[in-house]
Formats: structure tokens, C-alpha cells, sequence
């Protein structure tokens, strides 16, 4: 198999000769030949340039061997396109007016995905035609929780206790800033596809600082709308750190595949979400900071976990960090290959059968 | 005296449900904000009168069911010679942040009345006042070694989980070094005077119950007994995001889960079913409309369902712009709503 079929066997929970494997933000990073490019171009000029951006997004499945390739794009950029002036640092986002008001949501302006955000789509296109079937494209885009917490808050934040008290305090503007994101996240998802992006992935990175119920009340009719846009034409991913309180939530509000990060035991999450979908994790970004053995035995350990199941998608819990060691990577990316094989090869003949 | 907090703790029945607030004392208060105008936050804590003062004003304003001790986390840091610096909005900061076993030698050994003498002649002048129970609290192991570490406030805790997985044997010695400075800090609070203690794992949460078992459960562990060996004063037991680790988190020790508002209090009940549990309410549901909070905090109510051992809390401190009266209000709220008809 290559690379973009294994990818998308799995997020369709189809057998597959190995596990797939790729990185949250394996774009970028520490890889030499984004560094070289960041010498002379900004985050967002490479962000901005289709010929770069796809440089950058295919430059990882060269260096890494993943199975999947991640556009190197902001999960910010729709947001930008709405009319926010937006700072992109190395902490984050940073926008100088957060949205206060009902005000400030009625001034967010209309987005039209092909004409503000072509450069993402082209990038994709690209990519596509760089790539072939060695990797699949998987277009990002944030969750609705995620984004419309950047934007009251103005940057990262570990709660969200602005966006959070925000919808206490007016659940009216709330959901309208819901409604415009969701609005416009649909049709960025859309577009990406028609570009040729062959799985989607929803960040909603933050959602688990809410509660099981705030999330059904708040944020999951939104969420559902992203996800439906694309989910007949290709896999979805739902992704949100820190999930555990919400996860069947998360779940019911849909994606094909359902990302956790390292805090939860993948097969326990398994369980809960149930067998017909699709996982995703969910190795701990820190063992990467922690040496080639550690990080081995976390990746044994999610192996472990997920059982030679049809469906399993391997990554990180969470990005990477910025810092990461390429070698480390490409090794991990190895074993995981290498090792579900022979896991595979190991099964008993008849679940071999069920389970590809 | 006013003891339905302790004996909520215990499991008691209690006249109605007690109630207090993380960072009761504090921003939200603009007796305090007043104070903070000519004081910083060190010398708050430093001087006994004004610590003791600060302490008070939200037992006065709000009627609230306990006091706790007006300190910060890392309050003790500097009695084992590490510099810390509390940034307005950033929160503490740490210059040479610890990141090899030479630092971790390095450290001193903690001397309670050389480093928070203040403190605990703050204890002394508040047991002379309250009449309503003292908390005395530190930061659990894990959460100060997240500021040593990365010295910063650091979701995630990368950098601290990769030295806790790459070099265990520095991470251990880290663990081992503040967990004696805790286990010194609240047995001192304890003989000036604090009638219950609880312990901030605030980022314990960054967590899987695997790496918290491996890592964290046995530092705890030895923590909680060196406690109950020389203190005999109920301890809470509190963290944020910790809906993964709730049963390593009780196995450690506490007789009071403390929970934020991410989990269903009810269901974390079931999972640590012989302890009191704290919580939870959203601090952000505070920020708007009365009503919004009151239905939140009436769900918090039917979650604990009247068992015996409920002490209500926020599921993490008040915020800065909170309003005083809906503090005040949600105490009577509580009080109200759970007051015990008399048998007859």
C-alpha cells in the first residue's frame, strides 16, 4: 500500500498492511528545509505562497516517511480573512481586538474561501500533484470552540475563561459569533476538498476545558456543521486535546476518525467512542523531548493500546514540539510501520482476518 | 464556631452544605484591590497583619464557611533558594528555571520559620478571630516542579513531562526534594494553627493515568502519610482536569477530592465513593447573568444530591472580575437551598 491509501484505508477503519502514521505540525518545525526558507520568508509569506506552502507541507513527508501530509497553514487564516488583524508569534495567534461585543461580531466581515483564501487552496493543489499516492493531503481547519476562543481572548490561554465567561454572559452573541465561524469554516472545508484535500482534520484543540454539558449547549450544533460539510466526499478527523470529560460529545457531533491526545489511554477512548469510528493518537509530544528509548516505548505502548485494530491513525497526543528532532521523527514513523507489521503478522489467523 | 466545612470533610452531617471559594480572597474583592495599591503580593504575605487581614475580607463580605490562609504556591520556593518572581497576569516566574540533577542537589532544606515566619504569625493572629475554620494549603509536587522546570506557567508541561519520562532519576530527586519542603510547610501551618490543609495539583491534569501512576502516585503517596503521621487535620485534594485520574489521585491520599468543572461532580463521586468531594462550579458562569449561575450552581447541588461529605467550591479560583455580590449571593443560594429540616 502506499502511503495515501494506507492513510485513508484506516480512517475508514479498512485493513491496511501497516498502521499509518503523521504528526500534528510536522510542517515546519525543526525540518532543515523549512528552516533554510525561514531565513528569508515569514511564517505568513510561506503561509501565503502557494509554491512555498506546498514546499513546506511536502518537505515533511520527504524528511519524515509519514503517510499523511498536514498543510502548513495557520488554523488563524479564515479568521484573518473575516477582517481580524492578526500577529502570528511563537506563543500563538496574538490578535490586538479581541471581539468584545455584539458589535464587534456584526463587523466580522463575509468570507468568499476561493478569492480570500485561494492561496490555501492552491497550495493544496499542489501538494496534491507534488505528492501522488505517497502521502494523503489532509486540509486543517480550527474547530469552532477553538477559534472563537483565540478571537475573545486574543491569543492562547490555558482555560479560556474569557470565551468561556463570554458565553455565560451572552449566549445570544455567542452563538452568533458561533454561527459566523461555522459559516465560514464550512465552506473553507468545502473548498479544500474541491482542491483536492482527500481527509479533513477539525482542531478543536481546546474544547476539553469544557464541561460535557457547556459543550453540547455551546459549541456542538456548530462543531456538527464543519464536520457535515465535508463528511460524505472524505474522512474527517475531530480533534481536541484534553477530551476526556467530553468525548462522547465530541464523538456525537461527528468526524469518521476522533483524535485524543496522550491523557487519555487510547484503547480506553476506543471503548468509549465506540468500534465504528475511527481513532487517532496518541503518543505524548514530550516523549520526543525525552530521547529515542522513551519515545520508543510510549509508541509500544500506544501500539499496545489499539490492539491491531481496523481504524487506528498513529500520532502525536498533540503538535509537536517546535523543537523536535527530524531523526527522532522519521525513526518513530519507522517503528510504527515496522512494528505493526509484525504485530499483524503475530495476530492469530482468524482475527488477522477481521482485522487486515 | 462554625464547623459544617470540617465536618463536611469528615463526612458528617452538616446543618447545610458549606461553602468556600479558591481565591476567596483576592482581586474580586476591592477591599483587597485597595490593599494591593500600596502592597505587593510578597509583602502581603509577609507582613502578619495585612496577610491576616486579606485572609478575612471574604469571610466578612461573603459569609463564606472557612478562610484560607492568603499565600501563593509558591510562597516556600524561596526557603529552598529558588528565586521567584509573580508577574501581574503571567504569574510566576522563575529565572534559571531547573533542568539538571547538579540544580536539583543545589536545592537547600526548607526551614518553615526562617522562610514563612510571617505566614505562620499570620496563622496565630487569625485563630484569634475566626470563627469559621482555617485553611492552610500548598501546591502539590508536581505543579511546583511544572514552575521549576519550565519556569513559567506551561500548559502541558512538555518540558517537565520529558526530563519525567528522558531522566527519571532527576525527576524523582526534584519530586522527593519538594515533597519534604511540603510535608515541613504544612506541618508547620498545621502547629500554628490551619484546621484542614489542601493541596493545589493544579497541572496534574497534563497527565495520563499511567504517567501519573508510574510518576506522581508514589511521591503522593509518601506525601499523604507523612502527613497523617504528624497532622491531624482533614486534607482536600485538588486539581484541575484530572477526569483521568481521579482514582490514582484518591489512591495517593485526601480526604477530600477537589474537582473542577469539567466532570460531572456526580460521576466523580461514584469514582471516589469513601472520600468528601469539593467542587464545582464553573467560575466563569459567574461572569454572567445571576440566573445562568444559579442553575449552574443548582445542578452542582443535584449532583452531589444531598449525600453527606459535599463542600462546595468553585472548580477553580474566583476571577479577578467577578462580582462581589454574586459571591455573596451564591453562598446564601447554597445555604439556602441545602439548609436540613430538623427531625420533628
Amino acid at each position: 500500500m502506499n502511503g495515501a491509501e494506507r492513510l485513508l484505508a484506516a480512517c475508514r477503519r479498512e485493513a491496511v498492511d501497516v498502521t499509518p502514521a503523521w504528526f500534528m505540525r510536522q510542517a515546519g518545525g525543526s525540518l532543515p528545509g523549512y528552516l533554510r526558507l525561514r531565513e528569508r520568508h515569514s511564517l505568513m509569506e510561506i503561509a501565503k505562497t502557494p509554491a512555498l506552502c506546498a514546499e513546506v507541507t511536502c518537505g515533511a513527508v520527504e524528511a519524515l516517511g509519514v503517510d499523511g501530509a498536514v498543510l502548513f497553514a495557520d488554523v488563524m487564516l479564515p479568521i484573518e480573512a473575516m477582517g481580524v488583524a492578526l500577529e502570528l508569534s511563537a506563543e500563538g495567534p496574538l490578535i490586538a481586538e479581541p471581539i468584545r461585543n455584539h458589535e464587534d461580531v456584526a463587523r466580522l466581515r463575509e468570507v468568499d474561501v476561493a478569492a480570500d483564501l485561494g492561496f490555501v487552496l492552491q497550495a493544496i493543489s499542489l501538494s496534491r500533484r507534488e505528492l501522488g499516492d505517497r502521502a494523503a493531503v489532509i486540509g486543517i481547519c480550527g474547530g469552532p470552540f477553538t477559534l472563537a476562543a483565540y478571537l475573545i481572548e486574543g491569543g492562547p490561554s490555558r482555560d479560556q475563561l474569557l470565551a468561556r465567561a463570554f458565553m455565560h454572559r451572552d449566549p445570544e452573541t455567542w452563538h452568533a459569533l458561533m454561527t459566523r465561524i461555522a459559516d465560514v469554516s464550512a465552506d473553507y472545508v468545502a473548498a479544500q476538498v474541491a482542491a483536492g484535500a482527500q481527509v479533513i482534520q477539525v482542531f478543536d484543540s481546546w474544547a476539553g476545558s469544557l464541561s460535557a454539558r457547556d459543550y453540547q449547549a455551546f459549541v456542538a450544533l456548530h462543531a456538527a456543521r464543519v464536520l457535515a460539510a465535508v463528511a460524505e466526499s472524505v474522512p474527517v478527523i475531530h480533534f481536541a486535546a484534553g477530551s476526556s470529560a467530553i468525548l462522547e460529545s465530541l464523538a456525537a457531533a461527528g468526524g469518521s476518525v476522533i483524535g485524543v491526545d496522550s491523557r487519555q489511554p487510547l484503547g480506553e477512548a476506543w471503548r468509549r467512542i465506540g468500534y465504528e469510528r475511527a481513532i487517532q493518537g496518541n503518543l505524548d509530544p514530550a516523549r520526543l523531548l525525552a530521547g529515542w528509548e522513551s519515545t520508543a516505548e510510549g509508541a509500544r505502548d500506544v501500539l499496545a493500546e489499539a490492539e491491531c485494530r481496523p481504524g487506528h491513525v498513529f500520532n502525536l497526543g498533540h503538535a509537536a514540539p517546535r523543537d523536535a528532532d527530524p531523526a527522532l521523527l522519521r525513526d518513530l514513523v519507522s517503528l510504527i510501520h515496522d512494528e505493526s507489521a509484525a504485530a499483524r503478522n503475530a495476530l492469530p489467523t482468524q482475527l488477522a482476518a477481521a482485522r487486515g | 464556631m462554625n464547623d459544617r466545612f470540617l465536618r463536611a470533610c469528615r463526612r458528617e452531617p452538616v446543618d447545610a452544605t458549606p461553602v468556600w471559594f479558591m481565591r476567596q480572597a483576592g482581586r474580586a474583592l476591592p477591599e483587597y484591590r485597595r490593599i494591593r495599591e500600596r502592597a505587593t503580593l510578597h509583602e502581603i504575605i509577609r507582613d502578619p497583619a495585612l496577610c491576616a487581614e486579606v485572609t478575612l475580607q471574604p469571610v466578612t463580605r461573603l459569609g463564606v464557611d472557612a478562610a484560607i490562609l492568603f499565600a501563593d504556591i509558591t510562597t516556600p520556593l524561596g526557603g529552598i533558594g529558588v528565586d521567584v518572581e509573580i508577574a501581574d497576569g503571567i504569574g510566576p516566574l522563575i529565572a534559571e528555571p531547573i533542568r539538571t540533577r547538579a540544580q536539583v542537589d543545589a536545592l537547600r532544606s526548607f526551614d518553615a520559620a526562617e522562610t514563612v515566619g510571617g505566614l505562620l504569625d499570620a496563622i496565630r493572629l487569625l485563630r484569634g478571630e475566626l470563627e469559621v475554620p482555617l485553611i492552610g494549603f500548598a501546591g502539590a509536587p508536581f505543579t511546583l516542579a511544572s514552575y521549576l522546570v519550565e519556569g513559567r506557567s506551561a500548559p502541558g508541561a512538555l518540558r517537565l513531562k520529558g526530563l519525567m519520562s528522558g531522566d527519571p532519576g532527576t525527576f524523582d530527586a526534584l519530586m522527593e526534594r519538594l515533597v519534604d519542603m511540603t510535608v515541613g510547610y504544612l506541618r508547620a501551618q498545621v502547629a500554628a494553627g490551619v484546621q484542614a490543609v489542601q493541596l493545589f495539583d493544579s497541572w496534574a491534569g497534563a497527565l495520563s493515568p499511567f504517567d501519573y501512576q508510574r510518576s506522581v502516585e508514589p511521591h503522593m503517596r509518601r506525601l499523604f502519610s507523612a502527613l497523617a503521621a504528624t497532622i491531624d487535620v482533614p486534607t482536600i485534594h485538588f486539581g484541575t482536569a484530572t477526569g483521568g485520574l481521579l482514582e490514582p489521585m484518591a489512591r495517593a491520599g485526601g480526604d477530600v477530592i477537589g474537582v473542577d468543572w469539567r466532570i460531572a461532580l456526580g460521576e466523580a463521586w461514584e469514582r471516589v465513593p469513601d472520600r468528601a468531594i469539593q467542587g464545582n462550579l464553573d467560575p466563569a458562569a459567574l461572569l454572567g447573568p445571576w440566573q445562568a449561575a444559579a442553575d449552574q450552581a443548582g445542578w452542582v447541588l443535584s449532583q452531589a444530591a444531598g449525600r453527606p461529605g459535599h463542600v462546595f467550591n468553585l472548580g477553580h479560583g474566583v476571577l479577578p472580575e467577578t462580582d462581589p455580590d454574586s459571591l455573596k449571593r451564591l453562598v446564601d443560594l447554597v445555604h439556602e437551598a441545602t439548609v436540613a429540616v430538623p427531625v420533628s
